[in-house]
């Protein structure tokens, strides 16, 4: 069986194969011959998963059976794989992907012979222009959501995992989850005494503590000012408690040296509420309970931690 | 759930059958492609406007964990997207039914059979509807991606689209039923379309 080559066939700027049922091939373009540097010669009536082995052919033959079947185009998404061949990228300006990442498109091409089309379509640029706009989305959305002096979460970031932490806790028989709230005692004292750098030393060293605490999992965060939010996740008021004193009790410990004789200590009230079902499905109720608990420990003497039940 | 542009109960029976008999196809194709006999349940068709798509969405993670949502675009006078959704379990299933062994399963082979089966009930069904108005029409190579959150679905589809129309089903194998729901997303200018594809079906009935 021959393939008459055409201008078209060798000078469209992607690969063409045409293969049989079997994956023999039958035809192969100039540009695959250009990129691969395999010459049509050499691959004709051989099968292309023996001459590539590291292409998947039950896959492809299933691609194959299903455009013969549907009678339309089938697709390898990028999504689930880079490339059909392997052909290294030559293009200097590249600095990200070695292979060739390809949208392949395969066709019917004559059903009655039981031949397909594969069409390769290099899209390495488009991908690298992606990869690089989606690393600087992914680090302005991060810097969205960090607070700039500690560099842990901010409020809006908090908002925004609680709530799918709420959701993941209801999907699933409602595993207990905790709100911390802590707030540094006689802040304005410090800021006073000592200035403003020392002021954003101590919140800079309350974030490091906290943050030592809490698993990766949990979600810490600076609200403003002195005051700190620790959502735990799968864990109940007791347990939440134990991991708020030993926050307190960890402050309490730490001083910063400000002159070589002088050392300023400082110490936290913390407030404590586990999510339930008086909060009427309403996160920021849990947090106006723990915040409550947290005014009764400044009221009633700072450097405590109060529940709320 | 309101549309944007009602379709009347003739419409709406004429699209249900539509439905069926693209579904039929598109069951016998699958069948034919994995070697084993399929069935599809009677597709359940419903219309919404895309504002309530996200709603829609929402209900649906709320009482499964997670999806995989693959879309593809289509060009031509039906414009417009198509949408496939299918819960984790069932697209392991679909997985174990394409003949894939327990070592073969893995998240980008999961992906490309969903993307597969989206590419044929996509050619099925929007290739049925354009062939009833003479038209031809493309598609683009579809995207998958899988969420657990209705924040991690693309918001882009609210504003784009002005209707949907659902297509939920089953698909039976002979040990295990998969569910997965299409969404046709149509543009105005080819809910026009659709409702002119409707009425050339009905004159042929």
């Amino acid at each position: 069986m021959t393939i008459d080559n055409n201008i078209i066939f060798n000078t469209v700027n992607n690969g063409i194969i045409i293969l049989d049922d079997d994956l023999n091939v039958l035809a192969w373009n100039k540009w695959l011959e250009i990129f691969t540097k395999v010459k049509e010669k050499d691959i004709l009536g051989k099968n292309i998963c023996t001459y590539f082995p590291y292409i998947n052919e039950k896959k492809l033959k299933r691609k194959a059976k299903t455009v013969l079947v549907t009678k339309n185009p089938s697709y390898l998404s990028l999504d689930t794989n880079r490339y059909l061949i392997d052909i290294p990228v030559s293009n200097v300006t590249n600095t990200i992907y070695s292979s060739m990442q390809q949208d392949i498109t395969i066709l019917p091409y004559d059903l009655e012979k039981k031949l397909i089309c594969i069409y390769i379509y290099d899209n390495t640029l488009m991908c690298e222009i992606n990869y690089k706009l989606e690393k600087a989305n992914e680090e302005l959305i991060d810097m969205s959501h960090r607070d700039p002096l500690t560099q842990i979460f901010n409020r809006r970031y908090f908002a925004e995992q609680s709530k799918k932490i709420k959701s993941f806790s209801q999907r699933n028989n409602n595993i207990p989850f905790s709100i911390i709230t802590l707030d540094i005692d006689k802040f304005k004292n410090i800021n006073d005494t000592y200035g403003h750098l020392v002021g954003d030393e101590v919140i800079i060293k309350v974030a490091h503590i906290i943050e030592e605490e809490v698993r990766t999992s949990d979600i810490v965060a600076r609200f403003g000012g002195e005051e700190f939010v620790m959502l735990l996740q799968d864990c109940d008021l007791n347990n939440s408690y134990k991991v708020a004193e030993k926050v307190r009790q960890d402050i309490a410990k730490t001083s910063i040296k400000v002159h070589i004789d002088t050392e300023v200590k400082f110490t936290v009230s913390i407030g404590v509420a586990q999510f339930n079902e008086s909060d009427n499905n309403n996160i920021e109720l849990t947090l106006s309970r723990a915040d409550e608990a947290l005014y009764q420990a400044k009221n009633s003497g700072r450097n405590k931690t109060i529940v709320s039940n | 759930m309101k549309s944007i542009i009602e379709l009347n109960e003739d419409e709406k029976d004429c699209l249900q059958e539509l439905m069926n008999i693209s579904y039929g196809a598109a069951t016998a194709a699958i069948s034919s492609i994995i070697g084993k006999f399929a069935t599809l349940s009677i597709p359940k068709i419903d219309t919404i406007s895309s504002s309530e798509l996200i709603k829609y969405l929402e209900e649906k993670l709320l009482s499964k964990n997670k999806y995989y949502i693959s879309n593809q675009l289509i060009n031509g006078y039906l414009a417009g997207e198509n949408i496939f959704i299918i819960d984790e379990v069932s697209s392991y299933n679909l997985a174990r039914e394409f003949d894939l062994e327990e070592d073969e399963i893995n998240e980008n082979e999961i992906k490309d059979i969903i993307l597969e089966i989206t590419n044929i009930l996509s050619s099925a069904t929007s290739g049925k509807l354009a062939s009833l108005v003479d038209t031809s029409i493309s598609f683009s190579a579809p995207h998958i991606t899988k969420i657990e959150s209705i924040d991690e679905f693309d918001k882009r589809f609210e504003g784009q689209y002005s209707q949907v129309i659902i297509i939920s089903t089953e698909l039976n194998f002979k040990e295990q039923n998969i569910q997965g729901e299409l969404m046709i997303l149509t543009k105005k200018e080819s809910s026009i379309f659709l409702k002119k594809a409707l009425h050339n079906a009905l004159e042929n009935m």
